[in-house]
């Protein structure tokens, strides 16, 4: 009967595609996407297990686990470094509970890991002025020098905790606690009237 | 009047014509134009009232420093006072209104208090307004505040955004004029971001208003080219119309950009204003100099300005106060005014000049008069008409209807002096220099009192290679271009004109004169910083900008002091005043503070429920229906609920995952009471102490399996006790193997409570959940709805036969449905916080309302369960005499003798005859609730001796409602003390 439930979203209802704010000659400045249904899981290396796990990843992933404020990239799986030892897994689209399953079957003791592709809410910003919407709400240095694809950060947007992933030149991920993402989304799309943008 | 437009000159745009109005006057100017200089071409040289003496004034200088001509601009939820003409520029539609003047700025009726100025004399608030005391508030106050005042608000909501944005670069180069515009130029060329920023709407600053050449073409033709080059440049931001306003820590500067407010109607999509926060390795402060007034009377009349203003309102906007002038003047920029004033046709009259051995400098033919200082003007309200002089052998007078002033000059030394440090006087430059306590804030050009072009262009260059050196970047030299070096002169500053014959104003915002000054000192308040509070000499909007040296001056003066003994006040961000709106940025209205919202609201919502603010949470409060308020609907719920059965959202509490070899051990710690032998499947009630011994929060936590926990805590202080574990584990016990993270979104929570909740959640649960399989605190990993996988627990806040189901928050509303569906018909309904806490004060649980932070473990009755065999946080402190001192307030529940009678939370307790004091107190009521089982109003209370004294009688005392009350006190469990529901 699960397979019948759809997975809501905390912007169930706040979703409509269009073009919004300043219409101006070159086109929207920014697009907003919901990341829906997206798997997310919480992976935190167990004491004195951080190489062994890195090791694992690399074996099982293809990818070398980051350090704090990187991001890899694995075929449908993201791993973003949030803290020490401690990373945030965002798989897209895959089906629901796999992605926590998955890690916990290919890590066992190595890791914990914690499912919570229901409490973060993950948005797509991009565009040529994704970057200056991002900096009307955190002192992250955005600047395409400073802050590159394969980077990534955990701030604050309108004290708002966020983890910014730069996925691309001008594309970002944005995840935040669901129970906030209303009001974030609202506010994201408030700080990019100024260059109009897009729902996607 | 006398002001006029020139037919010819300024960097103005004659082909735009612009519409505007002063005091319902409609106006013309050109783009280009500043509501000063497009006033003065109006023929309107009055353009405000002072603050205290209601004395006509126009402007004195040209730009951010302007005390007088403040200005109330817009019209109502967009009217914003105290905004200075010299630096608002017209657009079609704009609407200004002079301030302090009643009833019209020709006809002012406080200009009376000019004649009765001996009464208001320094300090003549606190001499004046002492008696009697109750006086100040009801009367003396709001006389003096319509009288004063510096402008109105309309009290109606701005319409317009505000937003708030981060920068960073490599060197922020503070001022374009021409050594900000080298120093710009010379660092971006290393390939340094650079962020240039000036606070007037065309970049340029001096070069717009002097009439010197670069490299053979005008300042302000060089000016254009050189920020040309610099747009071009990928790794340069210009930001004109932006103020940087303060300099903070760790290369953060404060940066207000007025984006919008020069349009008569702004996009709406586009904020007005923008207050940036920009991080910069390096900053050149390339902010120049402001030209001193100079002290004598009448100074502040109509037509008096700095020597440099009526150059600049001459070159850049083409417009004089007068057909004639005279200069007054300590330094070389008298003459150079005067020259320029004769090159647009005026006819300059004398150079006064202080100095007897002043220089011989090109005058182009008008006459300088050495030695002499000017006493008084001939004027008012419709401008000048003679400068009265004295050169030693009595006085003389020299018709004009202008006149240029120059005391010399002061870096602008604000953005070095914002972290505390303090600028020091210069005995041969007659300035206070910037401090240099803080590297990486460059002083340079007339800032640091380098005073020519050629120098200031060189000065600029050198600086901007030092910044980008200093960011990291390689840099070669920067050609410069050739200027006029001509030597400027300043002899010692006249502080004031002692043979004044008029007033001699130092601060013209706050009409302080150089009599008050003195005074001041002489009544004990010579030192500066009270000098100005005494004087108010350099309050108010401009700060001083104006008079403050001069302030110095005549106190140093007074009291026989040097410059350097008296020093200056304070300077603190920000440089200029900045808007409210600004510094609330996006954050208003219902964006004030993030909004959270629980994966139950939108099904909470569909069922009718009020939500209730709790914290940043918004939760269901109650579901009315028809005709219900919050007390019957709350009553119909508790009732439904304690008879058949409720469903009540509970996803706001804080959800801890705990995981790790040593999770068990850690939790042990963490608690108070016993957990090392909690088994699995099973929930236990957890009591955490802070570090001091207190209550700090409490919960349950469940054993999921071996080395698996989930913890829930408050929801008021679920981000607290993640803190806290953190903490925990980071400082005190790093050597655990465990692990944590929080999942308060991840589920979507629900209690289901009452006698039959256990018929309803069989019928969506894959477990056997009769009272053998599946106990009074049970816990466990379930599937509801087939395989949605979830937690169910036997838990109870209610005191009924009840569980919390979790299930993950994208099905929440699904599986809440289902319950619903299934409970119809056990008749189940949905119940929200105020029935919760009916429920739970029903049965004497506590929440943070009673464990507020000042009770133990005792106190709430729960001292029994401090383990003594495990040491745990708080442990130590909880031992403390005060904390076990059998006088402390203990937990109770309280019953007014009449059960209709409401009484509130918060009233406090007396035996009954005594009066209310704080010897008397016995207590107070933590929480109240209309107990709809016992029909009465019941509340629990912190009671001395509480356990006692079951069954006396105590008085409710609540002194905001003026509320006596009788009331008896008793056990805080008033329903099924012997929880046989609970464990049905």
């Amino acid at each position: 009967m699960a397979e019948m439930l759809t997975q809501i979203s905390a912007l169930d209802d706040m979703i409509v595609p269009g073009r919004y704010g300043r219409s101006l000659p070159q086109g929207p400045g920014a697009a907003l996407t919901l990341v829906h249904p997206c798997e997310v899981a919480v992976v935190i290396a167990a004491k004195g297990k951080a190489r062994a796990l890195s090791a694992a990843i690399k074996r099982d992933f293809g990818v070398d686990l980051p350090g704090m404020g990187g991001s890899a990239t694995a075929r449908s799986i993201s791993l973003h470094g949030t803290a020490p030892e401690q990373w945030l897994a965002v798989a897209p689209g895959a089906a629901a509970g796999s992605l926590a399953a998955k890690l916990e079957k290919k890590l066992g003791t190595m890791a914990m890991v914690t499912d919570q592709s229901h409490g973060r809410t993950v948005l797509r910003l991009e565009g040529p002025r994704a970057r200056d919407v991002l900096a009307k709400g955190t002192a992250v240095d955005l600047r395409p020098t400073a802050f590159k694809p394969g980077m990534c950060a955990a701030t604050q947007i309108g004290h708002v905790g966020v983890l910014i992933a730069c996925t691309g030149p001008d594309s970002f991920e944005l995840s935040v606690l669901r129970s906030f993402a209303e009001g974030f989304w609202q506010g994201v799309c408030e700080l990019a009237l100024e260059w109009g943008y897009e729902v996607r | 009047m006398t002001s006029f437009r020139f037919d010819t000159g300024g960097l103005i745009d004659r082909s735009s014509q612009i519409d505007f109005s002063f005091d319902g006057k409609m106006l013309q100017g050109h783009g280009g134009d500043t509501l000063a200089s497009a006033l003065l071409a109006n023929g309107q040289l009055l353009m405000g009232r002072s603050f205290k003496y209601h004395r006509p004034r126009s402007v004195i200088t040209a730009g951010a420093a302007e005390p007088n001509a403040l200005m109330e601009i817009g019209e109502g939820g967009r009217l914003e006072p105290n905004t200075r003409a010299t630096m608002q520029e017209i657009y079609d539609g704009l609407v200004a209104k002079s301030q302090n003047r009643w009833p019209t700025l020709d006809r002012d009726f406080g200009a009376i208090n000019s004649i009765a100025s001996s009464f208001f004399v320094a300090g003549f608030y606190y001499k004046t307004f002492m008696w009697p005391k109750k006086f100040w508030e009801a009367i003396y106050e709001p006389i003096i505040r319509r009288a004063a005042g510096l402008g109105h608000l309309s009290h109606e909501d701005d319409p317009d955004r505000y937003e708030k944005a981060y920068a960073h670069c490599d060197v922020l180069v503070v001022g374009s004029g021409p050594t900000g515009l080298m120093a710009a130029l010379s660092a971006a060329r290393s390939g340094a971001s650079v962020i240039l920023a000036d606070e007037h709407a065309a970049c340029g600053g001096s070069l717009l208003r002097e009439r010197e050449e670069i490299a053979g073409q005008p300042g302000h033709e060089w000016a254009a080219e050189t920020l040309a080059e610099l747009a071009a440049m990928t790794n340069v931001t210009i930001m004109a119309r932006t103020t940087v306003i303060g300099a903070y820590d760790q290369g953060v500067f404060g940066a207000l950009e007025r984006v919008q407010k020069h349009v008569a109607v702004p996009d709406h999509d586009v904020p007005v204003e923008k207050l940036w926060r920009i991080m910069a390795k390096a900053c050149v402060m390339a902010t120049g100099a402001e030209e001193r007034p100079i002290v004598f009377g009448g100074n502040d009349r109509p037509g008096v300005m700095t020597a440099s203003a009526m150059r600049a309102y001459a070159n850049q906007y083409a417009v004089a106060a007068g057909r004639s002038a005279c200069v007054f003047t300590a330094s070389d920029s008298g003459y150079r005014t005067a020259r320029d004033m004769k090159a647009h046709g005026l006819h300059v009259e004398a150079i006064i000049d202080t100095r007897s051995d002043a220089p011989a400098i090109e005058t182009d033919g008008v006459p300088v008069i050495t030695g002499a200082v000017v006493t008084n003007v001939d004027g008012g309200k419709h401008g000048m008409k003679a400068i009265e002089i004295d050169r030693g052998s009595g006085h003389e007078t020299i018709p004009c209807q202008s006149l240029a002033m120059s005391g010399g000059w002061s870096p602008v030394v604000h953005l070095a002096c914002h972290q505390g440090a303090r600028p020091s006087w210069d005995e041969d430059e007659f300035c206070f220099m910037p401090p240099q306590n803080n590297p990486a804030i460059i002083a340079a050009g007339s800032a640091n009192a380098i005073w020519s072009l050629g120098k200031c262009l060189a000065d600029g260059a050198a600086r901007g290679e030092q910044a980008a050196k200093l960011a990291g970047f390689k840099t070669r030299k920067t050609a410069v271009p050739k200027a006029k070096d001509d030597t400027s002169h300043t002899s010692a500053p006249m502080w004031w004109v002692k043979q004044s014959t008029g007033k001699p104003f130092v601060d013209y915002q706050n009409d302080v004169t150089a009599r008050d000054l003195p005074l001041a000192a002489r009544e004990g308040y010579d030192h500066i910083e009270l000098a100005k509070r005494y004087t108010t000499s350099g309050m108010a909007t401009d700060q001083g900008k104006l008079g403050n040296v001069n302030a110095i001056g005549i106190l140093a003066d007074a009291t026989g002091k040097d410059m350097h003994e008296i020093g200056t006040t304070t300077f603190r961000p920000f440089y200029t005043p900045v808007s409210f709106g600004a510094l609330g940025g996006q954050h208003v209205d219902e964006h004030f503070a993030p909004v959270r919202m629980s994966p139950l609201h939108n099904w909470a919502a569909d069922l009718g429920a009020e939500f209730v603010e709790t914290g940043l949470w918004y939760r269901s409060s109650w579901f009315p229906r028809e005709g219900d308020d919050w007390l019957a609907a709350m009553t119909r719920e508790v009732l439904n609920t304690r008879a058949h059965v409720g469903i009540c959202d509970v996803s706001t509490l804080g959800k801890i995952d705990i995981k790790g070899s040593d999770a068990t051990e850690f939790i042990n710690r963490l608690y108070s009471n016993a957990f090392a032998k909690l088994p699995v499947g099973k929930a236990r009630y957890g009591l955490m102490l802070r570090e001091d011994g207190f209550v700090g929060d409490d919960g349950t936590t469940s054993r999921l399996s071996e080395n698996h926990y989930f913890m829930t805590t408050t929801t008021g202080h679920a981000a607290e006790t993640m803190r806290d574990i953190e903490f925990a584990h980071q400082a005190l016990w790093p050597d655990l193997d465990v692990q944590y993270a929080s999942v308060t979104d991840q589920w979507a929570q629900m209690a289901i409570a009452g006698p039959k909740a256990r018929d309803v959640l069989s019928k969506i649960v894959d477990t056997d959940l009769t009272n053998d399989a599946f106990g009074f605190l049970a816990a466990r990993q379930v599937k509801v709805l087939g395989s949605i996988p979830a937690m169910l627990f036997r838990i109870s806040f209610s005191g009924e036969l009840a569980y919390e189901l979790a299930v993950p928050a994208g099905y929440g509303e699904a599986v809440a449905n289902a319950i619903i569906h299934a409970g119809e018909p056990y008749g189940i309904g949905p119940y929200g916080l105020e029935a919760l806490s009916a429920m739970r004060i029903e049965k004497g649980f506590v929440t943070h309302n009673e464990i507020n932070g000042r009770v133990t473990a005792g106190d709430v009755g729960m001292g029994r369960m401090l383990s003594k065999k495990k040491d745990y946080i708080g442990r130590m402190m909880s031992e403390r005499d005060g904390l076990n001192d059998p006088e402390r307030e203990q937990l109770v529940g309280v019953k007014p003798v009449n059960p209709a009678n409401r009484f509130r939370a918060g009233s406090h307790l007396l035996n009954p005859g005594d009066k209310a004091s704080l010897k008397t107190d016995q207590g107070y009521v933590s929480s109240v609730a209309y107990s709809p089982m016992l029909d009465s109003w019941v509340g629990l209370a912190m009671l001395k001796h509480g356990r006692d004294r079951h069954g006396q009688k105590v008085m409710l005392w609540d002194g905001l409602r003026n509320v006596h009350m009788e009331a008896e006190v008793c056990d805080p469990v008033f329903f099924d003390p012997a929880q046989e529901k609970a464990h049905g």
